[in-house]
């Protein structure tokens, strides 16, 4: 018996050791972030230590008052809300239609919205560049929310559909029966149901646009035009790098994403199984 | 049954915008990209000046040494980058599905990597391989596993086995949510009857864990080969496709030829090769998936 007690211990222990080690080595590079964000030089210094309690807000300071910080965390709110307020609208009657009407094609629209997210931008992003060129829209936030919107929808409409399936039909067809309209039935009883869901879509979507990168980097060319994940470039010097400011920068741009991320953790599995989110 | 045509076509109706907008700027534009494909079409030539010329490009690049040393790269970064991302994520996965206090948190430290922007884990992962102050080197160092800082970013292999590196850290989280999703959902009495039955813990990963994962694990492991075979910023920020093309995927090579050396034309058919075997990947993909309803 204290032989079984003690081997359990062992492995109790064992386990959370285990479990302590992954975390801190998942971890370090946030850790690490955070850390050289705050101690200005030291970290320089080859015999700086790990640890340190010698924190400065400096690098935060020279992050926003050298650079445009708040103009990009401005830009990217504006292009980020703009393309989720679109996409979801957008995405709204595919969802609906595609949870609530049988007909031929449902499939393949669907098949097409999930094939849609594997596409390689490199692809897209080429003949985009001169159709943007033509149409005035390089270098415009403009431009990048219609980009943005593209590749929202597919995610959108897949994820919506997914919270649209589980609203009883029968709410509607009660609606239906009290006059309201096919619109009005869906305007009045599912909608108000789905916003939990589509609040949890528009999350998504959020991410995604505040995330990206590609699209920014190639058509936007004016830095007062940039978004947050362009703008940390500017902080990449001829000679030098401005490591501190871009570490805190850097940290000011990921903070969105881990709030975000909160919300978002109970329906990550359906979102990410949602045919492969993103790309 | 006018009444129930009339439904039909509302579902049709409700389509529309999406299959415009998707019409518009995504399918025509590709449309008009494998078109240029076979065309000569340079960026800063007046648009008038696109000849055919059939599948030049296609033999231009098939017989080109950069394009399979690119073919080359992107089978390695996808490879090790999928195993590693797998790997992870189905211990990890496993060892979360135990019961012990915190595991919400540690599960929550665990998936992490999974919100941060790619360019912010680029710009992390630069700076902790940084070749003079990156803490990386000052640790191997001090351990005394190498002799001198060690060029991540600057010498090919070391390059190869830092983007790896990054995109492991980025992508393992997915796996981590999946695999994580699937265990849970295998029913208890199966654990219970092989433990009636005295079945060791080897013998329960091997019986009833790993039969359960089956479905999973093909559907992860596609969606990471989709995924890492185009990704773009990690490798674009930390090395360029550096150095001398020695981190330079299909993908990286696609972009620079069109965006760095102007080919629209060229870079149009590097792009019409990714996206045949995109639709290959998609299509084992849609395979498996409806394999798995039936």
């Amino acid at each position: 018996m204290f032989i079984f007690a003690r081997k359990k211990i062992f492995k109790f222990i064992g386990l959370y050791a285990l479990v302590s080690v992954v975390c801190v080595i998942v971890v370090f590079p946030f850790y690490w972030m955070v850390l050289s964000s705050l101690t200005p030089q030291q970290i320089f210094e080859p015999d700086a230590s790990l640890f340190t309690l010698e924190l400065s807000g400096k690098g935060y300071i020279d992050a926003f008052a050298k650079y445009s910080l708040s103009r990009w965390l401005f830009n990217s709110s504006l292009v980020a809300i703009a393309s989720v307020f679109f996409s979801i609208v957008i995405s709204c009657f595919a969802a609906y239609g595609l949870s609530r009407f049988n007909y031929t094609g449902r499939f393949a629209f669907t098949t097409l919205l999930i094939v849609t997210q594997m596409i390689p931008f490199a692809v897209w992003i080429i003949p985009l560049y001169v159709i943007f060129r033509d149409l005035h829209l390089l270098n415009s936030l403009v431009g990048l929310v219609v980009a943005y919107i593209t590749f929202a929808i597919p995610l959108c409409t897949l994820l919506l559909k997914g919270f649209f399936d589980i609203i009883p039909k029968e709410l509607e067809e009660a609606a239906l029966i009290d006059g309201c309209g096919r619109i009005g039935g869906f305007l009045r009883v599912v909608l108000p149901i789905a916003l939990p869901g589509i609040a949890v879509t528009s999350l998504f979507a959020f991410l995604q646009a505040w995330n990206e990168y590609v699209f920014a980097a190639t058509l936007l060319q004016n830095s007062q035009k940039y978004t947050v994940s362009i703008g940390l470039y500017m902080y990449i010097g001829e000679f030098t790098v401005d490591w501190i400011s871009l570490l805190a920068a850097s940290v000011v741009i990921t903070i969105p994403t881990f709030v975000v991320f909160v919300f978002v953790q109970k329906g990550l599995i359906k979102g990410i199984g949602a045919g492969a989110l993103k790309g | 049954m006018p009444k129930r045509r009339a439904r039909k076509y509302f579902g049709y109706l409700l389509l529309v915008p999406s299959l415009i907008y998707l019409g518009i700027l995504l399918f025509y534009p590709l449309a008009q990209s494998i078109y240029w494909s076979f065309h000569s079409m340079h960026l800063i030539r007046p648009r008038t000046a696109h000849d055919f010329v059939g599948l030049a490009h296609y033999q231009d690049i098939f017989h080109s040494p950069d394009f399979w040393y690119s073919v080359l790269n992107t089978v390695e970064y996808t490879v090790f980058g999928v195993a590693g991302a797998f790997l992870l994520g189905l211990m990890f996965a496993l060892l979360l599905n135990r019961n012990f206090r915190g595991r919400t948190i540690a599960r929550a430290m665990i998936i992490s990597p999974w919100p941060v922007p790619y360019i912010v884990a680029s710009m992390v992962w630069m700076w902790i391989l940084g070749r003079d102050f990156g803490v990386a080197n000052r640790f191997l160092l001090e351990a005394g596993l190498i002799k001198g800082s060690v060029y991540w970013l600057q010498k090919p292999g070391p390059a190869m086995f830092s983007v790896i590196a990054a995109t492991v850290w980025k992508e393992f989280p997915f796996a981590v949510i999946m695999i994580l999703a699937a265990l849970q959902g295998i029913p208890q009495e199966q654990y219970d009857q092989a433990t009636t039955d005295g079945a060791n813990s080897f013998q329960i990963f091997r019986y009833i864990t790993l039969p359960n994962l089956r479905s999973v694990t093909s559907i992860v492991l596609l969606l990471l080969i989709v995924w890492i075979f185009k990704r773009f910023t990690i490798i674009y920020v930390m090395t360029g496709g550096g150095p001398g093309g020695a981190t330079e995927t299909l993908i990286i090579k696609t972009y620079l030829t069109a965006f760095d050396y102007l080919k629209f034309g060229r870079a149009s058919a590097m792009g019409t090769i990714m996206l045949c075997i995109t639709l290959a990947f998609a299509a084992i993909y849609l395979w498996i998936q409806e394999k798995r309803r039936i």
